[in-house]
């Protein structure tokens, strides 16, 4: 098992790795520039430009900074004059030494000059993480009871009903339920405000239209997953000692039968902080994903790979912490 | 597609069995039970519907979906208005609306029929919704017939590519590869008079400056420009030949801070016409000299060098024909390849497992030891085998493609203006939603009714196909 983590972890700095390549080669392949944009700069100013961000280095030589700027550690004096391009993430004093461990520098963005793409990180962040939650909210509290009801009432108007609804809960992302959620709440019966984050009154809609499609695909894996449970001998075995069916059903069935729910969680919490692009753009939300979008047309290079790699580890985390779940919760599954 | 969703699948159809395509008798007993499945039949013909919509799109749309008529921008008819109490007719108090009752449904922004954009853009969605499962089909099919027959070394190299890719998050490769092939190969192939012509000044300090000019004899500027020489004092730059398609004498001048550093001349004596766009690079000829350079030898030994036009690289050539194809499709093959880089991984995986399953079958074994050559054992009696399951597996995953082209076409990525697209559709009607709703609830309408219907659709062919499996995921 340790074997298996450490080398799970392995493959995630390899795939890690990867991604930055990708994502820095295809990115700098894209024609113009992160200045191109803007108009009436002289050359003496463009190139003057490209040195401060050492945009005049060969690519690789590029490429290898940046990622020496996240992953290798500095020591650094305690108090460091604070500029766009030593912003650490991770800031640890040493107190014997009396110097600070700094640790991930994502780099300055290229168009909004005064922050680092850590800044940018901590005001957006938790905006997304906050979107994820509340829609993951919405997603459990809809999609377990109505797998639960289908599962229950199998073959009943309830089954088809729920599972109905589950399809056209999948067919509906947030590009059609954001609009018409927006239209109707926001500006026809204006019980919600239609933009803009802040309030709890700013989460409903998002989180709704996020969190529906997501409350489908999990309503599907309870059911699925309780009737398996329902066959089990362990259930027959809980009546046959003549547990009441409350007991059986609460105690000893959604026990089990919530396992592969639960660890869909993580990668469902991931995929709803990630890709909350469309959500995000559609209620004005000044979130990350937003900043993505917008960075891509602005070639903001840091930021663009801040990002991905952001994303990235969060996605590939997400699953390897499912996998390791699984494994811990069913030990007949073999990991080798 | 999330990643829980692609597991979803797989495990969904990795107990299927491969009786889908075991003789008549069975296959009737699915349609029997697909038609049995209300919700199906109703996506079914919605589908129909749709395809049929898309195919005489330009018998049955009212207008024309780029003609712009500006007068008309925003204007909807009565119906419409009734439908979204926010917006207002002209006339009454507070009213911005024109009503017009030319437009069935209304009219965009620009002015533009929505319904015939709407009719339109079931296209592109359709396009999508077929060509997206073969792109997925021809890559992880392949491969994952490779990894899982032949075994040993192919497998674990296509697994460990596999692994990767599943690894990536999907949506950030699609928007990168899609932003990339938007700004790579987004400029048309110019013509041979804009190739550009090169101009190199040699012998100046390194880091020295210079102001350049290059002056036709009638007086038009062709080129004015401040540069910088690099560490081995060069100067380089171009500038479009069609610059330079006077004939004539042309003055080229450079300039110091303080003093001329050297000045030259050279002559155009005819653009040639008759030329042909990769094959001759240069239709200037240069007046008496062979080579089509300009030596201008000055005091302080600088050489200014003007070279000819400079046709497409191999490389270039190849974007050039991509982006002119791509165009010529609105954008969409760029979709296709992007879908296709992304979602062949989920399929490799599943066509894998399955020809491992089937690969210890008596019949494959019988067909081994008849002798039979190995490419014919994998086209002739795996793949008829596996092919059911992977099929569902498509079928299922078709929303999702779907869903990626309107996500794309929504943050600009998708399909070229204005070709029309629902996504992009619903994009811009969001910016005025509180204004004029109609131009994006309708189109998110249209995107709702065809996801909805290839999911019932694909729901109710897995049922039908394996009843045991029924509402299972």
């Amino acid at each position: 098992m340790t074997k298996y983590i450490i080398r799970r972890l392995l493959i995630m700095i390899l795939v890690l790795f990867l991604i930055s390549l990708l994502t820095f080669f295809v990115m700098r392949a894209m024609p113009g520039g992160p200045f191109a944009s803007e108009k009436n700069l002289s050359q003496q100013t463009l190139d003057q430009l490209a040195m401060k961000y050492k945009l005049d280095q060969p690519l690789l030589q590029q490429f290898a900074n940046y990622l020496g700027d996240i992953a290798i550690p500095r020591i650094t004096e305690n108090e460091l004059q604070k500029t766009v391009f030593n912003d650490y993430l991770i800031n640890i004093p040493i107190p014997v030494i009396d110097r600070t461990l700094r640790w991930m520098n994502f780099g300055p963005s290229y168009k909004s000059t005064s922050q680092t793409v850590n800044d940018i990180f901590k005001a957006t962040l938790p905006i997304s993480a906050q979107l994820g939650l509340a829609a993951s909210a919405v997603a459990i509290v809809i999609g377990i009871p109505m797998g639960v009801i289908a599962a229950l009432k199998r073959n009943t108007r309830w089954d088809y009903m729920s599972m109905g609804m589950a399809i056209i809960g999948v067919s509906v992302p947030v590009i059609i339920s954001g609009p018409i959620l927006r239209y109707l709440f926001g500006v026809q019966l204006k019980l919600l405000p239609p933009t803009g984050w802040g309030g709890p009154e700013h989460f409903i809609m998002p989180a709704f239209a996020l969190g529906f499609a997501q409350s489908a695909l999990l309503a599907r894996l309870t059911r699925a997953s309780l009737l398996q449970v329902m066959n089990e001998d362990y259930i027959r075995t809980a009546r046959a000692k003549g547990l009441s069916e409350r007991v059986v059903i609460g105690v000893h069935a959604l026990k089990n039968a919530l396992i592969p729910v639960v660890t869909v969680l993580g990668p469902m919490f991931a995929f709803l902080v990630t890709g909350s692009f469309i959500a995000e753009l559609i209620f004005g939300i000044p979130g990350l994903g937003k900043f993505f979008v917008t960075s891509i047309t602005n070639r903001d290079y840091p930021v663009i790979m801040g990002t991905t790699l952001l994303f990235g580890t969060f996605i590939i985390t997400a699953n390897l912490i499912v996998d390791i779940l699984y494994a811990w919760i069913d030990p007949r599954i073999q990991y080798s | 597609m999330t990643v829980t969703e692609q597991r979803a699948n797989t495990n969904k159809v990795a107990t299927l069995k491969s009786e889908v395509v075991q003789g008549q008798s069975l296959w009737k007993d699915s349609m029997r039970r697909l038609f049995q499945n209300r919700m199906a039949t109703l996506g079914l013909i919605i589908i129909i519907l749709f395809i049929l919509i898309a195919t005489f799109a330009e018998q049955i749309s009212p207008k024309d979906p780029f003609d712009q008529e500006l007068t008309d921008n925003n204007a909807a008819p009565q119906w419409v208005i009734d439908m979204f109490p926010v917006m207002i007719a002209k006339g009454q108090d507070g009213g911005y609306i024109t009503v017009s009752e030319d437009y069935p449904i209304g009219a965009d922004e620009l002015g533009r029929d929505l319904l015939s954009r709407i009719i339109y853009g079931s296209r592109i969605s359709l396009a999508v919704a077929f060509v997206g499962p073969i792109v997925a089909l021809a890559i992880g099919l392949t491969l994952g017939l490779i990894a899982g027959y032949f075994g040993g070394r192919a497998d674990s190299l296509i697994m460990r590519i596999v692994d990767i890719f599943y690894a990536f998050p999907a949506l950030l490769l699609i928007i990168l590869f899609m932003a990339y092939f938007r700004g790579g190969f987004s400029e048309p192939a110019p013509p041979p008079s804009q190739y550009p012509h090169t101009l190199q000044i040699q012998g100046l300090e390194a880091g020295g400056r210079l102001a350049l000019d290059i002056v036709h004899e009638e007086g038009k500027s062709v080129l004015s420009k401040k540069l910088t020489a690099d560490e081995n004092g060069i100067v380089r730059t171009t500038f479009p030949s069609n610059n330079i398609n006077l004939p004539g004498v042309y003055t080229v001048s450079a300039r110091g801070p303080k003093d001329p550093i050297g000045e030259g001349t050279f002559t155009i004596l005819a653009p040639s016409e008759d030329v042909v766009a990769a094959e001759v690079p240069s239709f200037i000829d240069i007046a008496d000299d062979a080579e089509t350079t300009l030596v201008v030898d000055t005091e302080a030994g600088v050489t200014i060098t003007v070279s000819q036009a400079i046709a497409p690289t191999f490389f270039e050539k190849i974007s050039y024909t991509l982006a002119d194809i791509d165009r010529g499709m609105g954008g969409m093959l760029f979709i296709f390849v992007g879908i296709g880089l992304t979602s062949w991984v989920g399929l490799a995986r599943l066509t894998r497992g399955q020809v491992l399953s089937v690969r210890e079958k008596e019949y494959i074994i019988a067909a081994q030891s008849l002798g039979q050559r190995r490419a014919a054992i994998i086209i002739r009696h795996v793949f008829p085998n596996i092919l059911g399951p992977l099929i569902i597996a498509e079928t299922l995953t078709i929303p999702s493609y779907i869903r990626y082209e309107a996500f794309l076409s929504f943050i600009g990525l998708g399909v070229n203006r204005p070709t029309p697209s629902w996504g992009s559709m619903i994009s811009d009607g969001s910016k005025a939603l509180s204004s004029y709703p109609y131009q994006a609830i309708f189109p998110a309408i249209a995107l709702f009714l065809i996801m909805f219907a290839f999911n019932f659709l694909g729901d109710g062919l897995r049922d039908a196909l394996d009843p045991r499996m029924r509402g299972s995921d």
